[in-house]
């Protein structure tokens, strides 16, 4: 029997993942491309974020009861419908993959110093294979208990952070408008994670309402990312946030209200980064056990965890490490935007699915 | 189906099968094979011939000396031979005596009246004018004789009649009603259950006076026959839920049921879990409440204690008493617990971690105060928590098994000799001693006993993972621990609920405990078949606000009452 989760679970897994990029040297690449502009595209994005969840929800309630693999191979030829299928899990993996290693960076650099990568990233796999082992259920509900005091950091980062100099937003745009396309590209595609639905779809309690739903929680975590990185911009200012490896760490390094209190955020943070992997993950064992119906999810899971580790401690050393985010996030957003909007338009000319769906089917 | 049959033995049955062969069919292992044919020849009605069955039931009791055969004469005349048959200690005599006994043998002349010759007017006679007990059952065949002798039931045999009486003349020693051992209240009821069923599920439907409140008993245990009680209030209660506990209890196949204890182990959802996922209690209080929230009881003979069943972390945590005193003061105590039950699972942990990974995070004359009382002492953080608090777990276990004012001896000695001896001695650091000693009443703080051992258990893997990853290791440990809580489920109800899944109305009775009057819901999560447990405006003054809102004068109830004294 499958697991239910409902719509508001499903999408609250967004803003833990969006929030992660506060963490990862997102915000350096920020201020470093887009300077004291930065919240622009973070706005645009969230707006286009927004837009993008309508679309991902529309495409998944044509098939009310299929996940991507089931009705691609459908919609666009089974020749197609399968790489298209194994792209968006290869694309799941990598993004578990490198986050591993990004988070683990953080960590020992920020209160592991000395401890070896590959010790930080072991504890992060067994916690990874028991929430595959808790299956998507376990995850959504740990997931819920999370975001609360994710937020409640958050806040108190803000209200923490006691000199906040508005003069940092000026000049608004420093760096022009080049820096406003990867800043658009790395943010959306963190928000493009939204299209996990088209594999979990058929597991929501109440898909009526995951298109409302998504819209909040999308407008939500967007909100919350681009709130940080204004908290980020006037403690810092642009061109000093740009020369931190984590900006935001770095914040949390001068807050008023306890003395190294940045510790206590950290554990916070461990939290949320073991929700990313494990969805990450979780998400393309899925695919990958809906592609081949006799694996089960869990073993191939604690399959693909080793090979994700692999290849997070193949990447290099540090700096090269997380310029992979950079990379690895401008190409995601062409893969996890085109194929959805492709599908549905697919779908829509070829009549498949919907209200067309028993037409097509006769 | 074929397989639930076989577990489903009539016990009685089952016990002659095991009595006949002789307890070889325990020991071999071959207990569903050895269907004797001594079961099929005493499965059957009972013979008219008293000698007959005098014979055959020594045979099924196994001639054990406390079964006394009473043998009697009915009558003078036509001298009808009877024998009453119980289990020496376990019935009342004196009640069998001078209630049935003497009435036959020393008035029994209307049996000798001529119109009284058929088995079917003597049976009509005995049942209308001598025994005179409320609980009579005519019982027909020997495996319900020997149910009813051992269910300590005194039964009567005449000769002639192919029908016994069993009689409910049930009486032994018991405990008293007394105030719960282990769930004291400042304000509340006093009472708690004792060891008889009868009279804890007497306790509860004192306190739920409702026709719907059903009471179901069954048998468990192949050999211990336990009578236990299945409550629950059938327009709250979910059926489904009703169905799964009925369920489990019958598939329980086991010799012996010695306490609810056995019960909760073989009926829990997830046996490796450290956490409980059935409640118990002593108190009928709680057990009312607990079924006003949809939930259901079950009460074991032999057992003070309760279980309660779907059980969620939050049923845990609450005190009776919470709910018998005003919501804020209750709200802060709640808090207060809630504090507690982290600094009992973490504090220790947390400890290590920072002594060892995070010095910078301690304010540094803190760091200072803790570095000077750590000099000198021989054993690294983690090696002296790990004595401490093994130290600590000795002295609480001893103290429990020993009578009571040589527990609080112990506790004295343990306590503050062995640890002021420690400390001078400069084997631990008096920080430590502090540490251990605010974790150990921490533990103390939460009301359930289970729930605070699990926590202590848990507390030492988390301690080799801080000592092996600081904070980072203590964080993967309760990621891991919350982790196994949300996937944790007792009967299907989630067992973080209402926190994960959240349930907003649920929220008012976790760490706050909102007003009486706001819990209007029952709790969602028991999936109840009635939601409300009170109206819109329960509360005198929520009418008072309703009327004024609605544009009309409060009654003036009190004041009205007033007068009427004054003029009186």
């Amino acid at each position: 029997m499958r697991q239910k989760i409902t719509a508001r679970q499903a999408f609250l897994i967004i803003v833990t993942i969006v929030s992660t990029s506060v963490l990862q040297p997102s915000f350096r690449d920020f201020m470093l491309w887009s300077g004291n502009g930065g919240w622009l595209p973070i706005s645009v994005a969230t707006v286009f974020g927004i837009g993008f969840v309508s679309l991902v929800v529309k495409l998944a309630a044509r098939f009310p009861r299929q996940s991507f693999a089931e009705y691609a191979p459908r919609v666009w030829t089974p020749v197609l419908g399968y790489p298209l299928v194994l792209t968006l899990v290869v694309v799941f993996f990598l993004r578990g993959a490198i986050s591993l290693r990004n988070i683990s960076e953080f960590f020992v650099s920020a209160i592991l110093p000395g401890t070896p990568i590959s010790a930080v990233m072991l504890v992060m796999m067994v916690l990874v294979a028991s929430a595959l082992f808790a299956d998507l259920e376990g995850i959504a509900r740990f997931n819920e208990l999370v975001v609360p005091t994710l937020i409640v950091t958050f806040i108190l980062v803000f209200i923490g952070t006691g000199r906040l100099n508005v003069m940092n937003f000026l000049p608004l745009f420093n760096k022009g408008h080049g820096g406003f396309m990867p800043v658009f590209q790395s943010v959306s595609s963190d928000l493009a994670i939204i299209c996990y639905i088209l594999f979990l779809y058929p597991y929501l309690v109440d898909p009526q309402s995951a298109g409302r739903i998504g819209r909040r929680q999308v407008g939500f975590a967007g909100s919350l990312l681009f709130l940080t990185y204004i908290n980020a911009l006037l403690f810092l200012g642009s061109s000093l946030g740009s020369a931190f490896t984590w900006p935001y760490f770095a914040v949390t390094e001068n807050l008023k209200l306890i003395e190294r209190g940045e510790i206590l955020f950290v554990v916070i943070w461990v939290i949320i980064a073991f929700v990313k992997i494990s969805l990450c993950i979780y998400i393309a064992s899925l695919g990958v056990s809906q592609l081949i119906p006799k694996l089960k999810l869990k073993w191939v899971g604690l399959g693909l965890l080793p090979i994700a580790a692999y290849l997070a401690i193949r990447a290099g050393d540090q700096p090269t490490a997380l310029a992979n985010h950079v990379k690895f996030n401008r190409v995601a957003f062409y893969i996890e935007l085109g194929i959805p909007i492709f599908t549905l338009l697919l779908a829509l000319l070829r009549k498949l699915g919907g209200d067309t769906h028993d037409k097509a089917t006769d | 189906m074929e397989r639930r049959q076989k577990r489903h033995p009539i016990p009685v049955k089952e016990f002659i099968r095991k009595r006949q062969s002789g307890d070889q069919a325990s020991t071999t292992g071959s207990m569903e094979q050895d269907t004797s044919s001594m079961v099929t020849a005493y499965d059957r009605e009972i013979s008219r011939d008293l000698a007959d069955n005098i014979d055959i039931l020594q045979k099924l009791l196994g001639n054990s000396d406390d079964v006394i055969f009473r043998e009697i004469t009915i009558g003078n005349a036509n001298k009808l031979p009877a024998a009453f048959i119980f289990i020496d200690g376990l019935v009342d005599k004196d009640s069998v005596q001078n209630n049935v006994m003497t009435p036959l043998m020393l008035w029994a002349k209307q049996i000798e009246a001529p119109t009284v010759t058929t088995p079917d007017a003597i049976k009509d006679m005995l049942l209308e004018h001598f025994i005179a007990y409320l609980e009579v059952v005519p019982i027909k065949t020997y495996p319900d004789v020997v149910t009813g002798v051992l269910a300590a039931d005194a039964v009567l045999i005449v000769d002639g009649l192919n029908v016994a009486f069993s009689l409910g003349a049930k009486q032994w020693e018991h405990r008293a009603i007394s105030e719960p051992a282990t769930e004291n209240l400042v304000r509340g009821p006093r009472e708690g259950f004792n060891e008889l069923m009868k009279s804890s599920v007497a306790l509860v439907r004192r306190r739920v006076k409702d026709p719907m409140l059903r009471v179901k008993y069954i048998q468990l245990g192949k050999r211990s026959v336990t009578a236990c009680a299945i409550l629950y209030i059938e327009d709250v209660a979910n059926p489904v839920l009703v169905d799964e506990v009925k369920e489990r209890l019958d598939v329980i196949d086991i010799d012996g049921v010695i306490d609810s204890g056995y019960i909760e182990q073989f009926i829990q959802d997830m046996p490796y879990s450290p956490f409980p996922q059935v409640q118990y209690t002593e108190r009928p209080d709680r057990v009312a409440a607990a079924l006003f929230e949809g939930r259901i009881a079950i009460i074991s003979d032999g057992s003070p204690n309760a279980l309660l069943a779907p059980a969620t972390l939050a049923s845990f945590l609450p005190a009776p008493e919470d709910y018998y005193e005003r919501w804020i003061l209750m709200t802060f105590i709640r808090i207060v617990r809630t504090l507690s039950l982290f600094n009992s699972i973490l504090l220790p942990s947390l400890y290590i971690a920072l002594l060892n990974f995070h010095p910078g995070i301690i304010p540094s004359k803190l760091a200072l105060t803790i570095a000077a009382a750590r000099a000198g002492v021989p054993f690294a953080v983690v090696t002296e928590a790990f004595i401490m608090e093994f130290t600590f777990e000795l002295l609480r276990e001893a103290g429990i098994r020993l009578p009571a004012p040589i527990a609080s001896t112990i506790g004295i000695v343990g306590g503050i000799i062995i640890g002021q001896a420690a400390v001078s001695a400069g084997l631990v650091s008096p920080i430590m001693v502090i540490v251990v000693a605010l974790t150990a009443i921490g533990s103390f703080a939460v009301p359930s006993f289970n729930v605070a051992l699990s926590i202590r258990i848990l507390r030492f893997p988390l301690m080799i993972l801080s000592a092996i990853f600081g904070l980072y290791g203590l964080t993967a440990g309760g990621v891991l621990i919350i982790l196994h809580l949300t996937t944790l489920k007792s009967f299907g109800v989630p067992y973080f609920s209402p926190l994960a899944p959240l349930t907003l109305s649920g929220l008012t009775d976790t760490i706050v405990r909102a007003p009486m009057w706001h819990h209007r819901l029952r709790p969602l999560m028991y999936r109840p078949r009635n939601k409300f447990r009170s109206g819109p405006d329960a509360s005198y003054f929520q009418q008072k606000e309703r009327v004024h809102e609605e544009g009309f004068e409060v009654a003036p109830l009190v004041d009205d009452v007033k007068k009427g004294g004054n003029q009186t």
